[in-house]
C-alpha cells in the first residue's frame, strides 16, 4: 500500500482543510503528522496547525492500560472488599458515636446536678437561690467513724437514731444559694482564710497553755520520788 | 483496624475532656442534699467576674488572686440538730478522706472542733490545692472548702511579696 506523502503547500492546506472538517482518512492525518515532524522550518501560518497536529499525534500514542476499567471500577464502589471495608467503618463510626452519647448521658446522670456549666459569666449579678424540696428521710446509722464523731454530744448517738422519722423529716428542707456576686464571694473567701488563720493562731498558742500543766504533773512526780 | 480503634478511643476521649472541661465539680454535693443543711455555691465564673484588687477592697488581712480560685462550697446545718451534725461529720470525713487531705490543725475545745485540712500541691507545703475549714460542735456544723491555689502565707497571715505573686502566676 502506497503511503501517503505531502510534497506541496497546496496538499497540505488541503489535508488540513479535511482535518479540521473531520473527513480526513487515517492515512491523512499520518501524513499530515509526518510532514509536521520531518518539516521542522515552516512558514509560520502552520505553526498553530503543528501544534495541534502534533498534540493529537502524541496523545493517540498514549496507550490505555489493559485493567483501566477494573481499576477505576475498585477505586469507586466495584470493589466487593472496599465494599466491606466501608461498611465496618460506617459501623465503626456509629460505634463511636453511641459511646460519645453514652458518655456525655453517663455523665451528666452522674453528677445529678452536681456539674454545671459555666453559665453565670453573662447576666446574673444578684444572689440566686434555689430550694430543694427533699422527701422525707430517716437518717442512717452511722458509719463507724468514730474519730472525727463530735467529741461530745448531748445524747447518745443510738437515742439519735431512735429518733421518730417524722421527727427528722421536719427539719427543714435543704437551700442550695449559687453565690453569683464576686464582692460576696470575696468575703465568704476572706472570711474563711481569717477564720483559718485565728484558729492556725490558737492551736499555735496552745503548747504554751500546756506548760503549766506539764510543770504541775513533774511537781508531782518529784514529790512521789522524794 | 488499628486506626479505626485508635480514632474511636480519640473521639471518646475528646468528648469526655470536653465534658470535664465545661463542667465544674461539687465535692460536697452529698452534704448539700441533706434535709436541714444550707450550702453555698460559688463558681468559677464568679471569681472570674472579681477585679483584681476585690480581697483587699474586702478585708486588707487578706492577700490573694481570688482568680485562682475554682469555687468555693459552704455547708452549714440551720437546724441545730445533733443528728443533721453527725451526718455531715461522717460525711464529710468521708469526701475529705477521698480526697487525700491532710489535716494542718486539729482542735478541740469543750465541745467545740475546728480542724483544717489541705491538699499539699507539692511536698514543699508552699501552696495548696484544696482547703476545708470543718467547725462544729454539738448543734452547729460549718464547712467550707475551697477549691483552688492558695498560698501558705495566706493562711499564716504573712504579707505576700511581688515574687510570691509571680510564683503564683
Amino acid at each position: 500500500m502506497n503511503k501517503l506523502t505531502i510534497t506541496s503547500s497546496a496538499q497540505l492546506r488541503e489535508a488540513l482543510e479535511q482535518f479540521y472538517a473531520a473527513t480526513a482518512a487515517p492515512e491523512v492525518i499520518e501524513a499530515l503528522t509526518d510532514y509536521f515532524r520531518t518539516h521542522p522550518q515552516l512558514d509560520p501560518e502552520f505553526e498553530a496547525d503543528r501544534a495541534i497536529i502534533l498534540a493529537m499525534a502524541d496523545a493517540a500514542a498514549i496507550e490505555e492500560p489493559a485493567d483501566m476499567e477494573q481499576r477505576i471500577l475498585a477505586a469507586t464502589c466495584g470493589s466487593p472488599r472496599r465494599a466491606i471495608w466501608h461498611g465496618i467503618r460506617l459501623w465503626h463510626a456509629a460505634a463511636a458515636a453511641v459511646a460519645v452519647i453514652a458518655v456525655a448521658a453517663m455523665w451528666l446522670l452522674n453528677s445529678n446536678g452536681t456539674a454545671q456549666p459555666v453559665q453565670q459569666l453573662v447576666a446574673k449579678v444578684d444572689t440566686v437561690e434555689t430550694v430543694r424540696q427533699q422527701p422525707a428521710e430517716l437518717p442512717q446509722a452511722q458509719p463507724a467513724n468514730t474519730a472525727t464523731a463530735p467529741t461530745a454530744t448531748p445524747q447518745p448517738v443510738d437515742a439519735v437514731q431512735r429518733q421518730p422519722a417524722q421527727q427528722v423529716a421536719a427539719a427543714q428542707p435543704s437551700h442550695t444559694r449559687e453565690v453569683t456576686d464576686p464582692e460576696e464571694a470575696a468575703q465568704i473567701l476572706a472570711s474563711t482564710l481569717i477564720r483559718a488563720r485565728q484558729t492556725i493562731a490558737q492551736a499555735s498558742q496552745a503548747p504554751a497553755a500546756i506548760d503549766p500543766a506539764l510543770n504541775s504533773i513533774n511537781n508531782s512526780l518529784n514529790s512521789l520520788r522524794q | 483496624m488499628k486506626h479505626s480503634i485508635l480514632r474511636i478511643v480519640l473521639i471518646a476521649c475528646i468528648a469526655f475532656t470536653s465534658l470535664t472541661s465545661c463542667a465544674q465539680t461539687r465535692y460536697f454535693s452529698q452534704l448539700a442534699e441533706l434535709p436541714g443543711v444550707e450550702s453555698v455555691y460559688i463558681g468559677r465564673s464568679v471569681m472570674m467576674l472579681a477585679g483584681d484588687n476585690i480581697l483587699s477592697n474586702v478585708s486588707d488581712q487578706v492577700d490573694l488572686d481570688i482568680r485562682n480560685i475554682k469555687s468555693i462550697e459552704v455547708i452549714t446545718n440551720e437546724d441545730g440538730s445533733t443528728a443533721t451534725v453527725t451526718r455531715l461529720v461522717s460525711m464529710s470525713s468521708e469526701i475529705i478522706n477521698r480526697l487525700n487531705m491532710e489535716v494542718v490543725v486539729d482542735q478541740r475545745c469543750d465541745n467545740e472542733r475546728a480542724t483544717i485540712y489541705v491538699q499539699p500541691t507539692d511536698s514543699t507545703y508552699v501552696t495548696f490545692t484544696k482547703m476545708v475549714v470543718l467547725n462544729y460542735d454539738q448543734s452547729d456544723f460549718s464547712l467550707v472548702f475551697i477549691d483552688g491555689k492558695i498560698s501558705n502565707t495566706a493562711l499564716t497571715g504573712e504579707a505576700i511579696t511581688d515574687d510570691d505573686d509571680d510564683s503564683d502566676e
